[in-house]
């Protein structure tokens, strides 16, 4: 038996049913982190009340998302609400296992973006007569964004790697299809090759897409790296 | 009646109480200047007024009628009449100077862009800031942050003006023009209420002095009628002096 097969790996890297995984992983990845980065900030705001009737909820959702593996999160909602008579199809039980997983890790991503923001800034706003919305709007979010990016970027990378586990579950993404490959053809170090090179493929156009947004986010600072002016004032303030 | 009233003003900030009954008359265009030792409540005076720290008792008129701190249009009403300058600026790094001093007019004052302009540019110059509108606070000195929160401030025309060290970072040309300004503001109707450590300010713009101690006001002077300040007035002035 040969150890490896150029002919397989180069028809397993231009396979439409692994292509076609791929596809499913990428969606798997954009829903979830859509719907996680929106439900993590509403987390992440009721975090940050000074009401125990929003903050404790927001906790308790934290604590429970990040203290349990994806995997058991994913068979409760896939196997165990269809006792309660929900019944979900695969993709719509790995859309909402991901998301509510993600959503707990990006509003604590989110809450400190929010926390660095200056108390004097919002003070500030506050006094010249900006109210709560238009404060997040103008003030806090903005600047909180710059803050988020960075963590944002790791956890979508991560994000891209877990949606894997929804295979356990039977999603056809990319992982779940080579391993039906597997099973029909045996060729197994071609297979989690090709479906290695897709995942590398995948992060790697992720990186290019996070170093542009956080040169976006970071354009209004961009220029203070250039030294700042000698201040006239000082020359006075040394001279007189 | 005089124009601002504070009467029995209690605030605390957690359990910890700061101002412990403050009864206080401002007249209309009058420069008041609050000193004392610090966490006296000098500076929580200023942001009781503009209602960033709640009043814990007491109340607080304007124009005789009592300011309503507890609902939204009440502090839309007051914050629409005074301007703050903060001992630490709060300037909005992530903005330039013009859209510093430009958001709280068209956002909250619903002002068109152009004319405000032409305002910016006169503010700018006033505090010697003119050419900086393209800066973001991060490329300014603290000097040149303090001058842009100032013009900030004049950028919505405030009945009254609150300042918490408005000097601190100036050096002494500047903040002689910078008090001069002040003045001039005074002669035209506005009234300014400033915690100040620099005694000579204190001195030559204030007319009234008020000295703060323990949350309570310990004395009151007014250097440009009375040529000897009170005596506890007078002290704590000396030992500020000395310090500095």
């Amino acid at each position: 038996m040969q150890i490896w097969n150029w002919h397989g790996f180069f028809m397993y890297l231009g396979s439409g049913f692994i292509f076609r995984g791929a596809l499913v992983t990428l969606m798997l990845t954009v829903f979830a982190t859509c719907a996680g980065f929106v439900l993590g900030t509403v987390v992440a705001v009721m975090k940050r009340s000074r009401h125990k009737g929003l903050s404790l909820p927001a906790r308790f959702y934290i604590w429970l998302f990040r203290g349990t593996p994806l995997l058991v999160q994913l068979i409760i909602i896939y196997t165990g609400l269809p006792k309660f008579g929900i019944r979900l199809d695969v993709t719509t039980a790995a859309l909402i296992g991901l998301s509510l997983n993600e959503a707990a890790y990006l509003a604590e991503i989110i809450r400190a973006g929010l926390d660095a923001v200056s108390p004097g800034q919002i003070a500030a706003a506050r006094a010249l007569g900006l109210e709560e919305g238009q404060i997040a709007r103008y003030i806090t979010f903005p600047q909180a964004l710059r803050i988020i990016v960075p963590p944002l970027g790791n956890s979508v990378n991560g994000l891209l790697k877990t949606t894997s586990i929804t295979s356990v579950i039977s999603m056809e993404e990319l992982l779940r299809r080579a391993q039906l490959l597997v099973q029909e053809h045996f060729m197994v170090l071609e297979l989690f090759t090709v479906t290695a090179i897709y995942y590398l493929a995948m992060t790697s156009a992720w990186d290019m897409i996070q170093r542009r947004l956080e040169n976006y986010v970071n354009r209004p600072y961009q220029r203070t790296a250039t030294p700042v002016l000698l201040e006239p004032e000082a020359n006075i303030a040394v001279t007189s | 009646m005089s124009y601002l009233e504070f009467r029995n003003v209690q605030a605390s900030y957690g359990t910890n109480p700061i101002l412990l009954g403050v009864d206080l008359d401002i007249e209309k265009g009058e420069i008041v200047s609050l000193i004392g030792p610090s966490g006296s409540g000098k500076s929580t005076m200023l942001r009781v007024l503009i209602g960033l720290t709640p009043l814990s008792g007491g109340e607080i008129r304007l124009e005789g009628k009592p300011i309503d701190y507890a609902t939204k249009a009440g502090l839309r009403a007051v914050r629409s009449r005074m301007a703050m300058v903060f001992q630490s600026f709060g300037l909005f790094d992530h903005l330039t100077v013009e859209q510093n001093l430009l958001l709280a007019p068209t956002v909250v004052g619903k002002k068109k862009r152009a004319p405000l302009l032409e305002e910016m540019h006169e503010v700018l110059r006033l505090t010697d800031m003119q050419g900086h509108d393209g800066k973001r606070p991060p490329q300014l000195s603290g000097g040149q942050k303090q001058r842009i929160a100032i013009a900030r401030a004049l950028m919505l025309h405030p009945e009254i003006l609150l300042m918490d060290e408005p000097t601190s970072a100036l050096d002494p040309i500047r903040i002689a023009a910078m008090s001069d300004l002040f003045g001039k503001l005074a002669a035209q109707g506005v009234t300014i209420i400033q915690v100040s450590h620099n005694m000579d300010v204190v001195r030559s713009l204030s007319d009234r002095i008020v000295l703060m101690h323990d949350g309570r006001i310990a004395a009151t002077a007014s250097p440009k009628r009375d040529q000897d300040d009170n005596a506890a007035i007078a002290r704590f002035m000396a030992a500020e002096a000395h310090q500095a």
